[in-house]
């Protein structure tokens, strides 16, 4: 058997660091793989719930694996890295070892001293055999490099070796097995397998900032569906798209009816002289972001169509600043372009209504003469959806509101 | 030794001369030289930004900001960018912790209860999740919380804003979607500006008291004679 390294490996896990914390982010590595650290010394930095902390090596040694990456949530409990104490080498190639790969009963005690000499083990051509495999085939002389596995991963199990002392099993005693990894102190319960990655921050912004939408408003949605016959007229005259249009219907009926052009912050109701409109620009898989038109109110069709063109480059190429995206008084989204027809949007706290602009689609319409005949054409038609809160007015005032936008844009000229 | 909680009031202080010091105390508190401690203070304007702080959390440019008088300062921690200066009160509690989470809403209550007696109603809410740490009155932010854990002993701590000028919190992208509105004691109150005095000790008190700690102040210079043993010049 050949003498090579001899290295007991020591966990590093995530720390509990309060009852009610289940998981941490990684924030900071403060050694690398290979790098030799003292007990206590800082090894890594984690986060949780606005709070940092200092995660400090359970033993002095070398750090052999760093399991978790930058900015990875991961579970209580969970291998962070491993730490080889020992003669301090490790082979820095060595195949990492399978997760399922069978291991030895935990620990009976936890204990942050580690004695390294007693259970040494042998770690070589990739082959990891477990304190017991050793010991038998140290009594009996049997050189490990031959015995073929069969455990996963032709991993050598005791049976293996048994199997060629005869029956060796009454000459084996039965000693309890040594622990393959000594265990950090900071192992409150079991590790559990974390899922395929966390929502990225602005996920999390974008759900939790909805979500207190939804707990907050007594959110309702009214529809109504106009006639896009004009819009698509003067669109195409002036080369502007439909959603300025609508931007400009909405900020006139906004001015019809102030009262949706406010904000309710708890019991706080207050309308607001401008218009600042924000409009919804998707970013892809990022997220959205809702820059805001100041005083949109002052805006033509162009103007407003020029203003939207300018946000949603600046927002996608992340040159946004703060005033951009605050003040907002009122807002319009629009993922119309792919064919969708209504919706129900959340409203942009602490707003009071969000108007939402969906795909213009070809229908057949029932249209009455001066004289009170019918007949039936094909429109341009569109249903715009607006969503409000109950809290701060009533289903009248929404469809007010909606007849407004609706006579405006079928009045376009 | 242990149900006492130091307090030293230490005035208006560099941002970095803050961070050292704390970082002096906590070796002290560490090494079980000190009880647990509380530095309470005032910054100058300064924008403190943490390791994962995108570049457009700062919009205008450092240059910027800068011009507007106002110190921005690298710091080793998580988080996003935010804002001190003159008004805001800053509390630096550096205490022995076994449970960080309970210990931040202990801080949270402690914060309640000292604006309560301000005849403010205020309130935490981590039931919003981790973003929402800090006290909040409706939906506006009044005090801002964050704290670093090294052996068992916390530095960093809240911040509180009295009667500081809010514009700088607008000056910088809170993280991309909404801006949390800031409001402040003399805003919520409408009372004037010459509140901080007061309201340092309600705090400070508050802050002892949810610890379940005698406060004992201390002068600049003990806690510098009691620190100074251990560090080495």
């Amino acid at each position: 058997m050949s003498s090579l390294r001899t290295d007991t490996l020591v966990d590093v896990t995530m720390p509990q660091m309060g009852v009610s914390v289940a998981e941490g982010t990684v924030v900071a590595w403060r050694a690398e793989v290979g790098d030799r650290i003292e007990a206590e010394q800082t090894i890594c930095e984690i986060s949780t719930d606005k709070i940092d902390t200092e995660v400090p090596a359970p033993v002095s040694g070398v750090v052999a694996e760093i399991l978790v990456g930058l900015e990875e949530t991961v579970d209580v409990g969970v291998v962070l890295a491993r730490i080889a104490v020992g003669d301090g080498v490790v082979e820095t190639a060595a195949p990492q070892e399978p997760p399922a790969a069978p291991s030895p009963p935990p620990a009976a005690e936890a204990g942050p001293a580690p004695a390294p000499a007693e259970a040494p083990r042998a770690r070589a051509a990739g082959r990891r055999y477990s304190p017991v495999v050793q010991r038998i085939a140290a009594e009996h002389d049997i050189d490990l490099s031959t015995v073929a596995g069969t455990g996963r991963g032709g991993r050598v199990r005791k049976q293996d070796v048994l199997a060629l002392v005869g029956n060796g099993a009454a000459a084996v005693p039965e000693a309890p097995e040594a622990p393959l990894h000594i265990e950090s102190p900071y192992r409150p319960d079991p590790p559990a397998v974390s899922d395929g990655g966390g929502l990225s921050r602005m996920r999390r912004q974008i759900g939790a900032h909805m979500k207190r939408s939804l707990d907050t408003a007594a959110t309702c949605t009214t529809w109504i569906e106009a006639d896009m016959s004009r819009v698509e007229a003067a669109r195409a005259r002036l080369g502007v798209t439909a959603l300025a249009f609508v931007a400009r219907a909405t900020i006139d009926a906004l001015r019809e009816h102030p009262q949706l052009n406010a904000w309710l912050d708890g019991d706080k109701y207050s309308r607001v002289d401008d218009v600042n409109l924000g409009i919804a620009v998707s970013l892809g898989d990022d997220g959205l972001i809702v820059p805001v038109i100041h005083r949109a109110h002052e805006l033509s069709v162009e103007g407003l169509a020029a203003r939207i063109k300018d946000l949603a480059r600046r927002a996608r190429a992340r040159e946004l600043s703060a005033d951009d995206v605050q003040g907002g008084t009122f807002t319009i989204t629009n993922p119309g372009q792919y064919g969708s027809i209504m919706a129900t949007p959340i409203i942009n706290q602490p707003q009071i209504g969000i108007l939402d602009l969906e795909a213009v689609v070809k229908r057949p319409v029932v249209l009455t003469d001066g004289d009170g005949n019918d007949s039936i054409a094909i429109r341009p038609m569109t249903i715009l959806g607006l969503s409000w809160d109950h809290r701060a007015l009533d289903g009248a005032l929404s469809a007010q509101f909606l007849a407004t936008v609706r006579r405006r844009l079928e009045s376009v000229s | 030794m242990n149900s006492e909680l130091w307090v030293c009031y230490l005035g208006t202080v560099e941002y970095r001369e803050a961070l050292a010091l704390q970082e002096r105390v906590r070796a002290a508190r560490q090494a079980g030289v000190i009880p647990d401690t509380m530095l309470v203070l005032e910054h100058w304007p300064t924008y403190t930004r943490g390791r994962r702080s995108g570049p457009g959390e700062l919009p205008m440019g450092e240059e910027w900001y800068r011009m507007q008088g106002i110190d921005v300062v690298d710091v080793d921690r998580g988080g996003k960018v935010t804002y001190h200066g003159p008004g805001q009160l800053v509390g630096y509690p550096i205490v022995a912790v076994d449970d960080v989470v309970e210990y931040v809403r202990t801080l949270e209550r402690a914060l309640v209860s000292a604006l309560a007696e301000e005849g403010l109603s205020a309130r935490a809410r981590p039931e919003d999740g981790p973003d929402y740490t800090g006290v909040w009155v409706h939906e506006r932010k009044i005090a801002s919380i964050g704290v670093h854990v090294a052996r068992g002993v916390t530095t960093h701590g809240f911040a509180v804003n009295v009667e500081n000028d809010l514009q700088p919190f607008a000056w910088v992208v809170p993280c991309g979607l909404d801006g949390v509105a800031m409001t402040s004691l003399i805003k919520e109150t409408g009372r004037p500006a010459g509140q901080m005095k007061c309201f340092r000790r309600r705090a400070a008190y508050a802050v002892a008291r949810a610890l379940g700690r005698r406060q004992r102040l201390v002068s600049p210079a003990r806690l510098q004679a009691a620190v100074g043993e251990l560090t080495p010049a």
